[in-house]
């Protein structure tokens, strides 16, 4: 519940000025990982802990994070943009 | 006619996204209809034909709501004569079309089926009743969750009630009443009850919806506004006039009544039933929250740009900034949803031992 909350977090911040296609592919992955870290999981009532797709969460949520970053550094704001 | 059109073009065609699921659902569905594909067939779980129609008329059918509140809000298009009148008809108008679209669906796809597997006057009249309950309720829910998600719960709410006061009173028919006079009652209810309310109301804005004066909200701004520091005034413009506790309380209470309803409903129609179905749907109703927090720190980032002269900050100084705002904002949102989390955890689901990999 936190990893795909903190990944879409991120993801929210790093729509500032530019997108690509990476967002597309980042949206996949959000719902990639909330689907089989916890849909799943919950529907077929599975108690086996699934720590990988916990770290895999992770990584996505730092991956997001480091894009935001470039992007905002990237970003060609002009006084007259509206 | 050109309000219609006008709407049809907002519902199917405005943004990119749209235009590309209208073009792929018109796609698939030629592709079920002319080209015969093998798993296009009567018994399959998702035919090509039913996939193509849903891809067109999701967004219509289930944001309608919010757009048709953008276009009652105070603009140009107000003043023509009879504005609210005819952006009201129009959406019905958008809704029946969407609901007859999917029942034509049924006729496609079983269109090839031998004459005893094809759903007969009956069993249309039933699907067409349940997808117009569905999307009506869902343009209302949406068109009150997108200025207030507690309102839109109570909507919810009443929504479940004839279903859960049928099998209260112990009526045997209920699905058959439901998905027959009662629901289409419910739908004829349901829009005179929201039309005589659209037309009649002043305004449909913020200030109205929250039960204040326009005047007051002003005076009440220019005298906080004094008060405020710069980093309260940069805060309040990047929340939307609002503080991460308090959208993080809207929300806690928002996903706790959706949650309490969802047990309730399972206690009152099947209270003998399996409780790990219901505990999956409402953990997976907890979990959604990750779409709340989204769409939070993508207002932040939309408005972020709006600080960054007046605010005296570089990019990188802005962004770390807008940052830690977003984190306050995460973990209030995201405490309310872990605390409902965890009492459901310890109180609804007795051994049942899910994993705390859950919870991250």
């Amino acid at each position: 519940m936190i990893m795909p909350g903190l990944a879409a977090a991120w993801f929210g911040l790093m729509q500032q000025h530019q997108r690509s296609l990476l967002d597309p592919l980042a949206v996949l992955c959000v719902a990639a990982g909330w689907y089989y870290g916890l849909a799943q999981p919950l529907f077929t009532g599975s108690t086996q802990p699934h720590w990988e797709i916990v770290a895999a969460q992770f990584a996505l949520v730092v991956w997001l994070r480091e894009v935001a970053l470039v992007r905002w550094r990237g970003a060609d704001w002009r006084r007259a943009q509206p | 006619m050109r309000t219609f059109i006008q709407l049809l073009r907002i519902g199917f065609w405005m943004l990119p996204f749209q235009r590309g699921m209208t073009v792929l659902g018109g796609l698939l569905l030629c592709a079920g209809l002319f080209f015969q594909l093998p798993f296009n067939l009567p018994g399959s779980s998702v035919p090509t034909t039913f996939l193509g129609v849903a891809l067109m008329v999701v967004v219509p059918l289930l944001t309608g709501g919010a757009g048709l509140r953008m276009l009652s809000s105070r603009r140009t298009l107000m003043l023509l004569p009879h504005a609210r009148a005819r952006l009201l008809t129009g959406t019905l108008g958008i809704t029946l079309l969407a609901t007859l679209v999917w029942i034509a669906a049924y006729y496609f796809s079983f269109m090839r089926a031998p004459p005893k597997f094809r759903p007969d006057f009956e069993a249309n009249l039933l699907m067409f009743v349940l997808t117009l309950s569905l999307a009506t309720q869902c343009l209302i829910a949406v068109f009150i969750a997108s200025r207030a998600p507690i309102w839109g719960l109570v909507v919810i709410v009443a929504w479940q009630l004839p279903d859960v006061a049928l099998r209260l009173l112990q009526i045997d028919n209920t699905p058959r009443l439901l998905a027959g006079p009662v629901g289409l009652a419910m739908v004829a209810v349901t829009w005179l009850v929201f039309g005589v309310w659209y037309m009649r109301t002043q305004q449909v804005s913020r200030s109205a919806w929250a039960g204040t004066g326009r005047q007051q909200g002003s005076i009440q701004a220019v005298s906080t506004a004094a008060t405020l520091s710069r980093e309260q005034a940069m805060t309040r413009w990047l929340l939307g006039a609002s503080t991460p506790a308090r959208i993080g309380m809207q929300w806690g209470l928002a996903a706790t009544g959706l949650v309490a309803v969802q047990w309730l409903v399972h206690w009152m129609i099947d209270p003998d039933g399996t409780a790990r179905a219901v505990n999956a749907m409402m953990f997976g109703t907890l979990s959604l929250c990750a779409i709340a927090i989204g769409a939070v720190s993508n207002t932040i980032a939309a408005r972020s740009r709006g600080l960054w002269l007046v605010g005296g900050r570089r990019r990188l100084e802005l962004h770390g900034w807008c940052e830690r705002q977003m984190l306050r904002v995460v973990l209030a949102i995201a405490l309310p949803f872990l605390v409902v989390g965890m009492v459901l955890w310890l109180v609804a689901t007795p051994g049942l031992g899910l994993p705390g990999s859950y919870c991250c």
